[in-house]
């Protein structure tokens, strides 16, 4: 990150309709995101993340508190600049929001055409657009002949059609299957990188956030309540919300242990990030303290670039050396979560 | 099939060109009238791109009231109108000042519906890329309900068809007064089944030259 954020909120409130009906939504976000990175924000459903990403390009006017864009106050200007403004940022969404009567490249044109560009411009940096998201075939194909990858693929195109320092993204892959939500946040991370943008994403999914996020920050009830680089949070995660997002990925392939397996020891499941995750953990660990360590799964994910590994072992031997063992674990930055 | 006289057809030629000119000319006023008004419904509503509570109300309440009135009433009622826009109060042109009033504010209300049928998150999309209220609804709203604007342009139509009928009662001729006229109460049945028939045909060419636009145009 670097000196002075791109994107800083101070004590951002939003509150929905007035008196008795209504509602906080945001309840004091302080935010700092730097130049360069991909910020990502999750949480639950309703908890306010997409009224937050909202309040940054202003489609959300905040009941109180500060927005600082690129060194400029954005609560304080006038429509016309405030139209201005949001060409710098380019925004996509869950349901694509193409115009269904225009085809893909005249969806991409759109935002040239709003910047007051001239045809012959408009057709050069459109076919250039269709080109970096891969849909120069596709460029004559209305939105319904679309899948929902390629659609979300001319929303990107349309979003960096002005060339944006931000991207904005509210559940931009929700909508979309894993394999093709893994291809358009590879397309995402590619634009970022070779366009030096900033994103930020908001996902109910960590697995969104594990793929491409720098740091995180997890929402709950309005509020901010963990945040951080996502190696960070995803191995150590305080709140109890985090630790739900961050069980959710790792569980997930440890059904067999409903179907009645019988454990010898205890049930431990450690969790190594970094370069750790190539030396020996679980060896050491029975060779040192006189275990026994039977593996029943094993799996190296990455966090964006960091290996992250998790291992679930069944342990068995003297309680004290497994709790000698349980601290060396620690120790050696292996978190470690008895079943 | 049947057998007009002479002047049975030169009448029914006569009423045919009356209500061309009536509904022709009402149906350029209202749609100059009725598509703006729609549009106003639309973007001054709560949370819509320029919304205005007071105005929006206002207009809610004049096209409901305004719709509220049977026609031959509001005929009678808007006289001293027609009167000074037109000269007169009798007449194929006089007729168009009732029709067009009372057309306007019902075509309004169909734009209206199908502009609400715009995605609102397509809108959002368009304000989130800076443009401006007015690039929004000539760029966004009209071409994305192209076909529900299609469908409301020929239904009034065919609702002006049915209504320019009642300009009888304050002599603006056209075919359905002559079915009236001459089928109803001169028990000439030959000239009520050729009108009838007439009317039939139109609307159902014209209903269908709709229908066909509205898929051509139809990209969901
Ligand atoms: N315009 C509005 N008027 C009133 N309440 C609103 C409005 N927009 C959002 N809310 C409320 O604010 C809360 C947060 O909404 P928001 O869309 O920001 O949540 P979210 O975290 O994005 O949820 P999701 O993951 O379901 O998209 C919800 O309870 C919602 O009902
Ligand atoms: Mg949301």
């Amino acid at each position: 990150m670097s000196e002075r954020p791109l994107i800083e909120t101070v004590k951002l409130t939003k509150t929905f309709g007035q008196g008795r009906k209504s509602v906080e939504v945001l309840r004091g976000i302080d935010l700092a995101i730097g130049a360069g990175e991909i910020f990502g924000v999750v949480g639950l459903s309703g908890v306010g993340k997409s009224t937050l990403i909202r309040c940054l390009n202003r489609l959300e006017a905040p009941t109180s508190g500060k927005i600082v864009i690129d060194g400029r106050d954005v609560t304080s200007l006038s429509e016309k600049e405030l139209r201005l403004a949001r060409r710098e940022m380019g925004m996509i969404f869950q349901s694509f929001n193409l115009l269904a009567s225009r085809t893909a490249f005249d969806n991409v044109a759109f935002p040239l055409e709003v910047a007051g560009l001239g045809k012959k411009e408009i057709k050069k940096r459109v076919r250039e657009l269709l080109e970096l998201v891969g849909l120069s075939d596709r460029a004559d194909s209305y939105p319904r002949e679309l899948s929902g990858g390629q659609k979300q693929r001319v929303g990107i195109a349309r979003a960096l059609a002005n060339k944006p320092k931000i991207l904005l993204c509210d559940e931009a892959t929700s909508a979309l299957d894993p394999q093709t939500t893994t291809g358009v946040l590879e397309l995402i991370a590619d634009v970022q990188k070779s366009l030096g943008l900033t994103v930020v994403l908001i996902t109910h999914e960590m697995k969104v956030i594990v793929e491409i996020c720098d740091r995180v920050a997890v929402m709950d009830e309005g509020r901010i309540v963990e945040m951080g680089p996502v190696v960070e949070v995803f191995a150590n995660p305080q709140s109890p919300v985090t630790q739900g997002f961050v069980e959710a990925i790792l569980k997930r392939n440890s059904r067999f242990l409903e179907n009645g397996y019988r454990p010898k020891g205890s049930l431990w499941r450690l969790a190594i990030v970094g370069d750790g995750v190539t030396s020996p953990v679980v060896t050491d660990l029975a060779r040192n303290f006189d275990l026994e360590a039977i593996i029943l799964q094993a799996h190296v994910d990455h966090i964006k670039d960091t290996p992250f590994g998790t291992v679930l072992i069944d342990l068995a031997g003297p309680p004290e050396k497994r709790s000698e063992a349980r601290k060396w674990l620690l120790s050696r930055r292996v978190r470690v979560e008895v079943l | 099939m049947f057998f007009l006289s002479a002047n049975q057809l030169s009448m029914l030629k006569v009423a045919s060109l009356e209500t061309l000119y009536m509904v022709a000319v009402t149906t350029l006023l209202t749609c100059l009238l009725g598509i703006p008004l729609g549009i106003l419904l639309v973007v001054t509503r709560p949370g819509h791109i320029l919304e205005k509570k007071w105005l929006y109300r206002i207009l809610g309440f004049v096209v409901n009231a305004t719709r509220s009135v049977p026609f031959p009433i509001f005929i009678v009622f808007v006289i001293p109108l027609t009167r000074f826009i037109v000269g007169t109060s009798i007449g194929s042109t006089a007729v168009i000042v009732p029709l067009t009033l009372a057309a306007f504010v019902f075509m309004a209300r169909l734009v209206e519906t199908a502009l609400l049928e715009v995605s609102p998150g397509v809108i959002e999309a368009a304000e989130a890329m800076g443009a401006s209220a007015a690039r929004i609804v000539w760029r966004v709203l009209l071409p994305e309900a192209r076909p529900g604007l299609i469908m409301a342009v020929t239904i009034t139509i065919v609702t002006l068809i049915s209504y320019s009928a009642m300009a009888g009662a304050i002599g603006g001729g056209g075919l359905g007064d002559l079915a009236i006229r001459y089928g109803y109460q001169r028990y000439q049945k030959d000239i009520m089944w050729a009108t009838v028939i007439l009317l039939v045909v139109t609307v159902q060419l014209l209903q269908n030259i709709g229908d066909a636009l509205t898929r051509k145009y139809s990209r969901r």
